[in-house]
């Protein structure tokens, strides 16, 4: 009887499962149908864009339409998937931006604007509220990036991405103050327009990445070309822009020491979010694309990046579609070789911070799927974004689909109370997300 | 023939990439945000219509140039053209600065007098010794306290005098001087 009980729940689980997973393969939206505003979400929602979906430029007006971040109304909740829980996790945090975990569970958090800190939370037993916070430093200029260098157990440095370069406050597993002043590691980043600044470490401790966006929305204003663009690129990388944009919209390489600048890849708009995929140690951007092209052109993306990849900012996005809007003249040469990103996200969704899912909370078939905090947009008739989404993989590889996994800040057409800009988990498994539009640091749990 | 060539030309035209053109360069852009009548319903957005015209045309360089930062203003002022930017600073300037007779928010009086000196006695703007300083009497004051805010704290860094002279007013004081500048009455534009 038992084992008959057994063997028919067994049946029924796996005829329940074989059921979601059809369902879900059905759900996803393409094509034109997976575009939208936020009227479109709902958790679990999934899309998929792809390079043939992208709109031509200016199909719809480019449209401004500015959210104005207003306090929580009253009965107005977030949503998450079934089994999953979203909390307050410390509020009050203003100008809350990047968050990052130090080997030891203390959740580092940088206070961008006009803040200019870095604050360190550890948490209760629970993991659900802060025990004790702490300002690990102050008085700096647009902290952003947070890495804790040497990758492992015991790091001896944090270092931060600032206005001009990356700083390093020396550092002992445990400290919530630094131990030290700022060390200049780089300086010289040219500032202006995209200032975030974030910084990752090759698992291998050799290099350090940083992502310096454009200086601009499509380089209109760039001068200068080099006379000898084989040389200027054998120097810099393929598609790399010159003038006021040299050493912009690439993510760059140094030694952790912040010597031998290379630029390992270019032509990526704005990398706001550097993420170090485990297992292959390959690099991955959340990506804004450029505005004023209409409501769904081009699409932002979230893609591993190949070193000395071209990625097509500023004359060409998502593969070949042509920009003919940069300063000094078309680039004939790079058509054929820009690479096109890995996920494309809806256009004006602006991904800021990723994480991939090192397991131990969330469901184990989500183990090593990237997690995306989109802040939302200006540039598009009707909202779209401000939501937490999530990037299935199926091992290394993303499917190239994302899902809604946290929805509902938008507050009527014209409101929002959340703008979401960093993820993280956190030791216990958990979901670490931050809104810098009320400073306020969520986090999402999973139970069965 | 003629019709080969004609066919040929067709083909060529069709292969050619489609320009991207300017946004068009009305206003309607500029008043989805700082509102339809010239009255922006988000007090963190600043009144526009009526501006001083140098002043504008200042800002708009700036946001061009990237020397102040703002997404979206960076995004609109790069598209538009260097000849647009005065049309459009002159386009502004000319609606008129909206007339009010609000009574004044009572404290703050003695904290503005510091900035008669560039920015009118009425301050109603001027042109300054160090380029053109804006209207701030009736301006919006949740906007005025970002910029005094963002001044000192260096994330506006066009303009020297404003930064050093920030970093000497306490938070509070900020916030008063913003109360009390929204307050005033303005004096009328033509």
């Amino acid at each position: 009887m038992k084992d008959w009980i057994k063997q028919t729940s067994l049946a029924l689980a796996l005829g329940a499962a074989c059921l979601a997973t059809a369902q879900a393969a059905d759900d996803v939206r393409t094509g034109q149908a997976a575009y939208g505003d936020w009227h479109a979400d709902a958790p679990g929602v999934m899309r998929r864009i792809t390079p043939a979906d992208v709109v031509a430029p200016l199909a719809s007006p480019s449209a401004a339409n500015r959210s104005r971040v207003v306090p929580q109304p009253a009965g107005a909740q977030l949503a998450t998937m079934p089994g999953f829980t979203v909390k307050p996790f410390a509020t009050g945090r203003d100008g809350a931006r990047v968050v990052r975990i130090a080997p030891n569970g203390d959740i580092f958090l940088s206070q961008s604007r006009p803040e200019g800190k870095i604050t360190v939370f550890r948490p209760s037993a629970t993991g659900d509220a802060p025990e004790k916070t702490e300002i690990f430093a102050a008085n700096l200029k647009d902290p952003y990036g947070i890495a804790f260098y040497p990758p492992g157990p015991d790091p001896k440095f944090v270092y931060v991405g600032i206005e001009g370069g990356v700083v390093r406050f020396p550092y002992h597993v445990g400290d919530m103050m630094a131990a030290g002043p700022a060390e200049t590691i780089v300086s010289g980043i040219p500032k202006g327009v995209h200032w975030t600044r974030d910084v990752a470490f090759s698992p291998d401790g050799a290099t350090m990445y940083l992502a310096v966006g454009s200086g601009s929305n499509v380089a209109n204003e760039m001068e200068g070309r080099p006379a000898d663009l084989a040389a200027f690129e054998k120097s810099h990388a393929l598609g790399a822009a010159w003038g006021r944009e040299e050493y912009r919209a690439d993510v760059l390489r140094y030694t952790p020491e912040g010597k031998e600048r290379g630029v390992y890849a270019a032509g990526i708009r704005n990398c706001s979010g550097l993420a170090i995929q485990p297992g292959t140690a390959s690099v991955w951007c959340a990506t804004n694309e450029r505005d004023l092209l209409g409501d769904n052109t081009p699409p932002d993306y979230v893609t591993s990046v190949k070193p000395g990849a071209f990625y097509g900012w500023p004359w060409y996005y998502i593969g070949d579609h042509e920009d003919t809007r940069p300063g000094d003249g078309p680039r004939p040469d790079l058509k054929g070789h820009v690479t096109v990103p890995d996920v494309l996200l809806q256009p004006h969704s602006a991904p800021l911070g990723m994480a991939f899912n090192p397991g131990g909370m969330f469901p184990a078939d989500w183990t090593g799927d990237a997690f995306v905090a989109l802040h939302g947009s200006w540039n598009r008739a009707n909202h779209t974004g401000y939501k937490i989404v999530r990037l299935p993989f199926k091992g290394a590889q993303p499917t190239g689909d994302y899902q809604d996994f946290v929805v509902g800040f938008a507050a009527g057409e014209a409101d929002v109370w959340g703008r979401p800009v960093d993820v993280v988990f956190a030791k216990d498994g958990s979901l670490l997300f931050t809104d810098d539009g009320n400073g306020v640091v969520y986090r999402v749990t999973y139970a069965k | 023939m003629k019709n080969i060539w004609f066919v040929v030309s067709v083909l060529l035209t069709a292969l050619q990439p489609h320009a991207i053109r300017a946004q068009d360069a009305s206003l309607d852009t500029c008043w989805s945000c700082h509102g339809q009548q010239g009255l922006p319903t988000d007090a963190t957005i600043p009144i526009i219509r009526g501006q001083r015209a140098d002043y504008i045309e200042a800002q708009l360089r700036a946001y061009r140039s990237g020397d102040r930062e703002n997404q979206i203003m960076n995004s609109m002022a790069e598209s538009l053209t260097r000849e647009d930017i005065p049309r459009q600073a002159a386009l502004i300037a000319s609606l008129g600065w909206p007339h009010t007779t609000a009574p004044q928010a009572s404290a703050g009086a003695d904290l503005v007098a510091g900035c008669k000196g560039c920015h009118g006695a009425d301050l109603m703007g001027g042109p300054s010794p160090v380029g053109p300083a804006p209207r701030l009497a009736g301006q919006n004051a949740a906007y005025l306290k970002s910029q005094m805010v963002a001044f000192a704290e260096g994330q506006r860094s066009n303009q020297e005098v404003m930064q050093a002279l920030m970093k000497t007013i306490d938070a509070d004081s900020k916030t008063a001087i913003a109360a009390y500048l929204a307050g005033l009455a303005t004096t009328p534009t033509p």
